[in-house]
C-alpha cells in the first residue's frame, strides 16, 4: 500500500507539472470569453472620434483574436477625468470603480500611484519595445523608483495661433512683421499697438481698443518662461521629492509681461478657451496647444455674419535673451491594478495603440504627435500632411500648424515639467494666482482708463512691482497651505 | 505438508471471487443511480433554471429601461412645456409670436438664453449627452434647411460640474458661449442645417404629430430618432424631440435630448447586470422570427463587434421556453431573449416603430453550470464507485488475511513438534485445521518410529531435507547429535547453511564424499560421509558416521608407508612426503641426499644376511637422525637410503648441516651379531631443490647420479650433483642395467681386421675386435668403461673369451692356420674353473689364438704375470698391444716375454717422412729381433708407410690400407699384395 501511495503522489505531481508547465505562452486571456477593458479618457470632439475609430479597429482585430474588448468612456474633459479618477482611486462615496485604463498626466499618475492603484508597465513591455518610443516622451512616465506608470499616447506642444487676415491688416497699418511675434516682449508691444490701432478707429472714445491675444495655459507660460530664462520653477531632486523654486528675478520678468498685458487690456480672455475668442473675433492671436489646431476656425463670427480668415501658426514666443524652449505635454495612459486578465488586456491595448502604425493615424487625426520614433522618419506621416494640404481649409490649417509644432519638437528644444508630489497643485496655484493678480490689475486699469488717464498713469496705477510682491506672497501662502515645498531666491 | 499448502493457496481465488462479486454489486448500484437520475431528468433541471434566469434578467432590464426612459420623457416634456411658456412670454414682450423669433436677433438671443437655461437643466438632470432647441428660420438666409438653434453637448453626462466645463456648444450664438463660459466645439456653427431628409425627422416629425393630433398631451408627439450621425461628425446619437407649442397649440420648434450610442449603452443598457460572460444586449426595431440589424443600439463594444450591421439574424424557437436561438460568427450558438420596450405611449403615432431589447448569451455559457453539475455528478458517481472498489479490495484483503496467514503459519511450523493452528474464526477452515493437526500427529509418530528403527539397527546415520519454500530444515536425531543441538530444535535454512559449511570445511583427500569433522562440543573427531541429492522440492541428504572404517583403513595404510626393517619411509611414502613438503613451501631450499652403503655385500657375504639386516637397521637409525632437522628419511631400496631436507634459506647452511651430521655418523661403528664391529662405509650424492630440479623423481635421479660419481671417483665420499658431468655420463647411470644384459646375454659380435705378413704378402691372421650389438653402447670402450664402473670386468672378460673361442672354434675351417688376435682385459684372469671349461671345449684352437695384453699401470702385476704364464702354458701366444706408448714398453716386454709386439699406430703414422720415428722403430726392431719377437705395425694407412715398413723389415702390418675390420673374413687387395711382394709403388 505504501508503494502505491507514493506512486499516486508521483502521478499527481507529474500531472500538475504537465498541466501547469507546458503552456506555450502564459496568458490570462481567452478569445472564447472576451473581457471588457474600460478606458476613461478626456478626449472630446475630433480626438474622441479618432480614439473611437482606433478602438474599433483594435476590437475587431487584435482584440477579437485575443479576447479583449476595449470600452472607451469619455469623461468630457481633463478636470472631470482627474476628479473622477481620484475619487475612484480613493474610494470616495458614490465613486465608480477604477477603470482598467485611463488617460493621465505624469503628475497625476504619481498621485494615483501613491494610493497603490497602478501597475508597473515594465512587466508588460520588452526592452526592445521601450526603445521604440521617443525617449523624451517616454521618460516622464517613470516614477522615481523606475516603475513605468504612464505610457505616452500622444504629445503636443504650444504654438502661437494668429488670425492671419487680421494680422496682415495690422502689419500694413503699423508696419509690423512676423519678427514682432517672436518674443514675449515683442508680443506685448505688438498687442499694445493692435489695441491702439483698434482704439484709434473711434477717436472719440479713449481706451476702447481690443485685446490682441490670450493664453490658454498660463501655467505653461510661467513654467516655460522660467525655463527659457535658465531656471526651473518645478524642481525635482531625482528621489521623487520636488519643490517649487521661486526665482524672483526671472519671475518678475514673466510676471511683468502677463500682468501688464492683461491689466492694460492688450491681452485678453473672454470665452471658455482662447480659440473661442478667435471665433468670436475678440482676439486675433492666442497661445495654445498644437493639438487644438482644429479648433482654430476658418471663419469668425461678426454678429451673425461669417467672415473667412486664414491661420498663421507661429512658434512659441521666447523671452528676450532666453533660450527657445517650448512646452512638451500630453497625457499618457495608465493601467490600474485589477486582475491578471484585465491588466494584460489593458496593456495589450496600450501597446497596440502606441505602435507606430496605429498611433500615427490617431495622432494625425487629432493634431497630436505620435510617440514612437519611427513615425517621424516614416513617409506615411509626411504623406498624411500632404493629404491634409489637399483637403479643405480647416485641414490645411491643421497641416500648417502641425508643421510648426513638428519643427518645434523635432528640431527645437521642448521641455516637460517634472512631476513630484504636489507639482500638480503647484501648477494650478501658479496659474490661478497669476490670473487673479492680472484680474486685479485689470480692475485697477479699467478704472483709470474710464477716467481717461494716460497710458503712463495707468501703468503707474497698476504698480507692477507691488503686484509682483503681492503675487509672491499669495503663492507662498498657497504653497504653505497645501504643504508644497518651495524655495525663494532673491536677486543678488 | 504439500497437501496443506495447496489447500491454503486456494483462498487466493476465494479472495478474488469475493472481490468480483462485490464489485459487480457496486457497479449495479451505480448503474441504478445513473438511470434513476436520467429518468428523473435531474441532469437537465438546471438548464431550465438557467433559461428562466436569463429571461428574467432581460425582463428586468427592459423594465428598468422603460422606467429610465419614462423618467427622461417626463423630464423632457415638462422642460419643453416650461420653455415653450418662457419663449411665448419673451415673444409677447417683443410683440411677436414665437414663430417670428427668427426675425429679431435680440429676441432670439433672449430666447436662446432661456433655452440655454432649459438645456443646462436637462443636461444636468438627465443622463444624456446633449440637448437642443431648434426653431425655424435663420438670420441672413432663406434656406429652409437652415435653422436657428442652440445645441449643447455634455461630454460627461451625469457629472454635475456646475461650471459647465464639460459642456460644448455645437450650435448657438457666441454671446451665449461667452455668458455661460461654454466652450465652442470645433464644429461650432451659428445655425443648424439638415443636410438629409432623415436628419430633419427629429425636427419635423414631432411638429407634424402635434399638428395632426392637436390637443393631446405633449408626450404623445415625442419622437425617438434611430441612431444616426448628426452635426457633421461621425458620432452616432439617438435623439428624442418634443414639439414646442405656442399658446394656440401650434408647434414653433422642437426641444430635444441627445444620447450618444456609447453613453446609451453605458447607461441604459449596462452589461453589468447580465450574469454571464460573453453576453450583451442590443436594441433593435420590432421584428418577427429574425433580427434586422439595419440599425441597432449595441450595449457595448462586444455587441458592436459581433453584431454585423445590415445583417439579418434568423431566429429559431427554443422548445419549452420563450427564448430564441441564433448563430453569431465568433461566438457560436447564442440564445436570445427579447422584450419590447415602451418608448411611446399607446396613442403615439410612432407607437408601431417601437424598439425591442434583445439579450444575447452564448449557449455554451448558459449551459455551463448545468454542464458542470452533470460532469460533477457523473464524476462523483465514478469516484464513489472507485472508492467502493478500493474499500472492497481492502476489506476482502483483511477478511481473508487470516486464511492466507494460515499457510504462512504452517510454513514456519516445526514439523517435529506438535502443530497448532491459530483459529481463523471460520468454522470450515478451523475444522480443516484441526483435522490437519490430527493428521500431523500421526505423521510425526510414524517418523519417530522410523527414526527409532534406524537407531536400533545401530546405523550411525542421519538425514536432512532442505525445501525451497520452507524456511526450516528437517533433520533427524543423529544429525542433531552431530551438531550438538538438542533434539527437535528448529534449524532455519540460514543456520543449516552455516552448519553445513562448518561440517564440510575439511574434506578428505583420500576418500570421496568424506569429511573430517570436529564435534563443536566434545571436540571429538569424526569421519563423516555426506551424500546429497536434489529433489523436486529441494535437497535431501544423508550423513553417515564412517569414523571407524576410515581409522582402520588409515592404520593399515600407515603400515605400508614404512620399511619394516628400518622403520624409515618406503619409496612410495618418501616420494609422497617429499612432494608434500615441496608443495607446502615451494620457495624454500631443499637437499636430496642419496646414500649407498659400500660394504653391505661384503657384510652379507662375509657374515651372513642376519648381520646384513643388522647393518641396515643401524644404518637406518643413523640416517634417521636427519629427522631431527625435519628430514624425511627412507630406505629406498636394498642398500640405498635417501634423506630429504627442506625449508632452508641457503644451500650453504644446508650443506654444512648435512656434512656435520654425516661426519658425526661416519665414526659410528656398526656392531654385528657376532660381536665384531664394522665401520659403516657409504658413498653419497646431493642434489638441490630447486636449483637442480623441483621434481621429486628428477631430484632423486640427480642425487643418485651424484652418488654414483662419488662412488666411482672415491668411495666413501659425498659429492654434489654436477650438471655438466651428468650430461656427459648419464648413460653410465642409464646403462647400469644394460651392461648386465649385454654380459648375460652376450650381446656382442666380432669384426676381423687382417694382419698381413710383409715377407709373403699373405694374411697372417685377424684381430678380433669386439662390437656391442645393444643400441645403448656406441663403442666397445663404453662397454668396457661401463663394465668397469659396474665391477663387471671379469664377467665381460669371461663372456668375450667364451664367445671368441666359440666363434673361432665354430669357424675353425675358415680360419685354417690363420691366427686370431684377441684383446684381453689385463687385470682379469679367467678363473681356473672357467679356463678349464674353455680348454675342454675349445682347446683345439688354442694354437690359433694370440691374446693381446695392454696394461694401464706401469707395473706388471703378479696377476698379469700369472695370466700370461697360464696362457703360454696352454699353447696360447701372447702379444703386447699398443707398444711404444704409455705403459706398454720394454719393461713389460721383458716381464711378459711376448711372442709378438704390436707397434702403436701413433708411431707408424707418417713414418716414411719422420726420421725420428724411423730411428725409434729401428731401435724396437733391433730389440725385438734380438729376442726372437715378431713385430706388427698397426694403423698402416699409406703406401709410403707400407713401403718404408717393408724396407725396415717389419714382420707384419695391419691397418686400413690393408683391410678395415669386417664381420666377414676378407681377402687382401691384390695391388697391396703386389706392392708387398715387389716393393714398388705403382704410380
Amino acid at each position: 500500500m505504501k508503494t502505491s501511495g507514493k506512486t499516486w503522489i508521483v502521478v499527481l505531481l507529474l500531472t500538475t507539472l504537465i498541466l501547469s508547465g507546458c503552456g506555450k505562452e502564459k496568458t490570462a486571456l481567452n478569445p472564447r470569453k472576451p473581457i471588457t477593458i474600460t478606458l476613461w479618457h478626456y478626449y472630446v470632439g475630433d480626438v474622441l472620434v479618432a480614439l473611437e475609430e482606433a478602438v474599433n479597429t483594435f476590437n475587431q482585430t487584435v482584440g477579437r483574436e485575443k479576447g479583449v474588448v476595449v470600452h472607451p468612456i469619455a469623461m468630457g474633459g481633463l478636470a472631470q477625468l482627474e476628479r473622477r479618477t481620484t475619487d475612484a482611486a480613493t474610494g470616495t462615496i458614490n465613486s465608480e470603480p477604477m477603470p482598467d485604463a485611463f488617460s493621465c498626466y505624469p503628475d497625476k499618475a504619481m498621485e494615483i500611484d501613491s494610493y497603490g492603484k497602478l501597475i508597473d508597465l515594465n512587466d508588460y513591455l520588452t526592452e526592445e519595445e521601450k526603445t521604440k518610443y521617443v525617449q523624451a516622451f517616454f521618460q516622464d512616465g517613470y516614477s522615481h523608483d523606475n516603475r513605468l506608470l504612464v505610457l505616452p499616447i500622444a504629445k503636443s506642444t504650444e504654438l502661437l495661433y494668429v488670425n492671419n487676415t487680421a494680422w496682415q491688416e495690422l502689419c500694413t497699418a503699423k508696419g509690423l512683421t512676423a519678427e514682432n511675434l517672436a518674443t514675449w516682449e515683442g508680443l506685448y508691444e505688438t498687442a499694445r499697438q493692435y489695441y491702439q490701432w483698434i482704439d484709434d478707429t473711434t477717436p472719440d472714445t479713449q481706451w476702447d481698443g481690443k485685446g490682441m491675444m490670450g493664453l490658454d495655459s498660463v501655467a505653461n507660460y510661467i513654467i516655460i518662461g522660467n525655463r527659457q530664462l535658465g531656471v526651473e520653477i518645478l524642481h525635482t531632486s531625482g528621489t521623487g521629492e520636488g519643490k517649487v523654486i521661486l526665482n524672483q528675478e526671472v519671475l518678475s520678468r514673466v510676471f511683468e509681461v502677463y500682468y501688464k498685458g492683461y491689466s492694460m487690456g492688450y491681452f485678453d480672455a473672454v470665452g471658455k478657451f482662447r480659440s473661442d475668442d478667435i471665433k468670436s473675433n475678440d482676439l486675433i492671436a492666442y497661445v495654445g496647444s498644437s493639438s487644438g489646431a482644429s479648433y482654430f476656425p476658418t471663419w469668425v463670427a461678426c454678429g451673425y455674419d461669417k467672415v473667412d480668415i486664414d491661420l498663421l501658426p507661429v512658434p512659441y514666443p521666447v523671452f528676450q535673451g532666453g533660450h527657445e524652449y517650448a512646452i512638451l505635454q500630453g497625457a499618457g495612459m495608465c493601467v490600474s491594478k485589477t486582475d491578471d486578465a484585465h491588466q494584460e488586456g489593458a496593456a495589450l491595448f496600450l501597446r497596440w495603440f502606441t505602435k507606430e502604425e496605429n498611433n500615427t493615424p490617431f495622432a494625425m487625426a487629432s493634431n497630436y504627435m505620435p510617440v514612437q520614433q519611427g513615425a517621424y522618419s516614416a513617409k506615411e506621416s509626411l504623406l498624411a500632411l500632404d493629404t491634409l494640404d489637399a483637403g479643405d481649409k480647416s485641414q490645411r490649417n491643421a497641416a500648417n500648424a502641425y508643421r510648426v509644432a513638428l519643427g518645434q519638437v523635432v528640431e527645437g528644444d521642448v521641455y516637460a515639467a517634472p512631476s513630484f508630489p504636489g507639482s500638480y497643485d503647484a501648477r494650478i496655484i501658479l496659474q490661478k494666482t497669476l490670473i487673479q493678480a492680472a484680474q486685479r490689475g485689470r480692475a485697477v486699469a479699467k478704472n483709470l482708463q474710464q477716467q481717461n488717464k494716460s497710458e503712463e498713469e495707468v501703468l503707474q496705477g497698476i504698480d507692477t512691482p507691488a503686484a509682483f510682491a503681492e503675487w509672491l506672497a499669495a503663492l507662498e501662502e498657497a504653497f504653505n497651505h497645501l504643504g508644497i515645498p518651495f524655495e525663494r531666491t532673491k536677486p543678488e | 505438508m504439500l497437501q496443506m499448502e495447496d489447500s491454503v493457496k486456494k483462498p487466493q481465488s476465494l479472495r478474488m471471487k469475493i472481490f468480483i462479486l462485490m464489485s459487480i454489486l457496486v457497479a449495479l448500484q451505480s448503474l441504478a443511480l445513473v438511470s434513476a437520475l436520467v429518468s428523473s431528468n435531474v441532469f437537465f433541471a438546471l438548464d431550465a433554471e438557467a433559461f428562466r434566469l436569463f429571461e428574467s434578467t432581460i425582463d428586468a432590464r427592459a423594465r428598468q429601461f422603460n422606467t429610465k426612459i419614462g423618467d427622461l420623457v417626463v423630464n423632457a416634456s415638462s422642460e419643453a412645456m416650461r420653455f415653450a411658456d418662457a419663449a411665448n412670454s419673451i415673444a409677447v414682450v417683443h410683440d411677436l409670436s414665437p414663430e417670428q423669433i427668427h426675425m429679431n436677433e435680440d429676441l432670439f438671443e433672449e430666447v436662446s438664453d432661456a433655452a440655454a437655461e432649459t438645456i443646462f437643466s436637462l443636461l444636468n438632470k438627465n443622463s444624456i449627452t446633449g440637448a437642443y432647441f431648434i426653431l425655424s428660420g435663420a438670420f441672413g438666409t432663406q434656406d429652409p434647411r437652415t435653422h436657428l438653434a442652440v445645441y449643447i453637448r455634455n461630454s460627461a453626462p451625469g457629472l454635475a460640474g456646475g461650471d459647465n466645463s464639460q459642456f460644448l456648444m455645437e450650435i448657438g450664438p457666441i454671446s451665449l458661449s461667452q455668458k455661460h463660459q461654454v466652450a465652442l466645439s470645433s464644429n461650432w456653427d451659428l445655425f443648424m442645417e439638415f443636410t438629409t431628409e432623415s436628419e430633419g425627422d427629429l425636427y419635423y416629425k414631432p411638429q407634424k404629430a402635434a399638428k395632426q393630433y392637436p390637443g393631446s398631451e405633449l408626450t404623445r408627439y415625442g419622437y425617438w430618432a434611430a441612431p444616426s450621425p448628426l452635426l457633421r461628425d461621425s458620432n452616432q446619437v439617438i435623439t428624442y424631440s418634443l414639439p414646442l407649442l405656442d399658446r394656440k397649440g401650434q408647434p414653433f420648434g422642437v426641444l430635444g435630448v441627445e444620447i450618444s450610442l456609447s453613453h446609451f449603452a453605458k447607461y441604459y443598457l449596462p452589461n453589468t447586470d447580465i450574469p454571464y460572460p460573453a453576453s450583451f444586449y442590443a436594441l433593435t426595431g420590432s421584428n418577427d422570427n429574425s433580427i434586422d440589424l439595419n440599425w441597432y443600439i449595441p450595449s457595448g463594444p462586444l455587441a458592436q463587434l459581433y453584431l454585423e450591421k445590415g445583417q439579418t439574424l434568423p431566429l429559431k424557437t427554443v422548445p419549452n421556453t420563450s427564448l430564441w436561438q441564433t448563430t453569431l460568427e465568433g461566438l457560436g450558438e447564442m440564445y436570445c431573449s427579447m422584450q419590447p420596450l415602451r418608448l411611446y405611449s399607446e396613442n403615439s403615432p410612432f407607437y408601431d416603430s417601437g424598439w425591442t431589447l434583445t439579450g444575447f448569451v452564448s449557449k455554451e455559457v448558459l449551459h455551463n453550470t448545468s454542464y458542470r453539475v452533470r460532469t460533477m455528478l457523473i464524476g462523483s458517481i465514478v469516484l464513489t464507485a472507485l472508492v467502493a472498489l478500493i474499500a472492497i479490495f481492502i476489506l476482502t484483503y483483511f477478511s481473508t488475511r487470516k486464511i492466507a496467514g494460515l499457510s504462512q503459519h504452517v510454513r514456519q511450523m516445526n514439523p517435529h513438534e506438535e502443530i497448532r493452528f491459530k483459529p481463523t474464526g471460520l468454522q470450515e477452515i478451523d475444522d480443516l485445521t484441526s483435522a490437519v493437526e490430527k493428521l500431523h500427529k500421526s505423521v510425526i509418530n510414524s517418523v519417530k518410529v522410523t527414526e527409532k528403527i534406524m537407531e536400533l539397527t545401530n546405523m550411525p546415520m542421519g538425514c536432512y531435507q532442505v525445501e525451497f519454500d520452507n524456511p526450516y530444515v528437517t533433520i533427524t536425531g543423529h544429525v542433531y547429535d552431530l551438531l550438538g543441538l538438542p533434539h527437535g530444535t528448529l534449524v532455519s535454512q540460514k543456520q543449516w547453511a552455516q552448519y553445513y559449511e562448518q561440517m564440510m570445511t575439511h574434506p578428505s583427500e583420500d576418500y570421496a564424499n568424506t569429511v573430517h569433522y570436529h564435534h563443536p562440543d566434545t571436540g571429538r573427531q569424526y569421519w563423516l560421509r555426506v551424500r546429497e541429492a536434489s529433489t523436486d522440492i529441494g535437497r535431501i541428504g544423508t550423513i553417515m558416521d564412517v569414523t571407524d572404517d576410515i581409522e582402520t583403513q588409515r592404520s593399515l595404510a600407515k603400515e605400508l608407508d614404512y620399511d619394516s626393517l628400518t622403520r624409515l619411509y618406503t619409496r612410495t611414502a618418501f616420494r609422497r612426503e617429499v612432494h608434500a613438503v615441496m608443495q607446502n613451501e615451494p620457495n624454500a631450499i631443499g637437499a636430496m641426499l642419496f646414500i649407498d652403503l659400500d660394504n653391505l655385500k661384503y657384510v652379507n657375504d662375509t657374515y651372513g644376511h642376519d648381520a646384513g639386516d643388522q647393518y641396515l637397521v643401524q644404518a637406518g637409525e643413523i640416517f634417521g637422525q636427519f629427522r631431527r632437522y625435519g628430514g624425511i628419511a627412507s630406505r629406498i631400496s636394498g642398500d640405498e637410503f635417501t634423506v630429504y631436507l627442506h625449508g632452508y634459506k641457503s644451500k650453504e647452511e644446508l650443506e654444512r648441516l648435512i656434512h656435520k651430521q654425516l661426519e658425526e655418523s661416519s665414526n659410528t661403528m656398526i656392531r654385528l651379531p657376532n660381536g665384531k664391529e664394522q665401520q659403516m662405509r657409504y658413498s653419497g650424492g646431493i642434489a638441490w631443490y630447486p636449483a637442480d630440479s623441483d621434481n621429486v623423481t628428477e631430484l632423486l635421479r640427480c642425487a643418485d647420479f651424484a652418488m654414483y660419481e662419488a662412488k666411482h671417483q672415491r668411495k666413501g665420499t659425498v659429492a654434489c650433483f654436477d650438471r655438466d658431468s651428468y650430461r656427459k655420463n648419464i648413460y653410465l647411470l642409464e646403462n647400469r642395467e644394460t651392461i648386465n644384459k649385454v654380459i648375460d646375454e652376450g650381446l656382442i659380435r666380432f669384426a676381423f681386421q687382417p694382419v698381413v705378413e710383409v715377407a709373403t704378402g699373405e694374411i697372417f691372421g685377424y684381430e678380433a675386435l669386439m662390437r656391442p650389438t645393444h643400441e645403448s653402447f656406441a663403442s666397445p670402450f663404453e662397454v668396457l668403461k661401463m663394465a668397469a664402473a659396474e665391477f663387471k670386468l671379469y664377467q665381460l672378460e669371461r663372456m668375450v673369451m667364451f664367445k671368441i673361442m666359440k666363434y673361432v672354434y665354430q669357424n675353425r675351417k675358415e680360419f685354417g692356420r690363420k691366427k686370431v688376435f684377441v684383446n684381453s682385459i689385463p687385470n682379469q684372469q679367467l678363473s681356473p674353473h672357467d679356463f678349464a671349461y674353455i680348454q675342454r671345449e675349445y682347446g683345439v684352437i688354442f694354437p690359433n689364438i694370440i691374446i693381446e695384453f695392454i696394461e694401464n699401470e706401469n707395473v706388471v702385476t703378479d696377476m698379469v704375470q700369472r695370466k700370461a704364464d697360464t696362457l703360454r702354458n696352454h699353447g696360447i701366444s701372447i702379444a703386447i698391444d699398443d707398444f711404444g706408448t704409455g705403459y706398454s714398453n720394454e719393461l713389460q716386454v721383458l716381464s711378459l716375454n711376448p711372442d709378438i709386439i704390436k707397434i702403436d699406430m701413433r708411431i707408424i703414422r707418417d713414418i716414411d717422412t719422420n726420421v725420428s720415428k724411423q730411428q725409434f722403430l729401428k731401435h724396437i726392431l733391433s730389440f725385438s729381433r734380438a729376442r726372437g719377437i715378431k713385430v706388427v705395425a698397426e694403423g698402416v694407412e699409406t703406401e709410403g708407410e707400407l713401403l718404408l715398413l717393408r724396407q725396415l723389415g717389419l714382420d707384419f702390418v695391419q691397418g686400413y690400407l690393408l683391410g678395415r675390420p669386417d664381420f666377414a673374413l676378407q681377402k687382401l687387395n691384390p695391388t697391396i699384395v703386389q706392392l708387398l711382394q715387389e716393393g714398388i709403388v705403382k704410380s
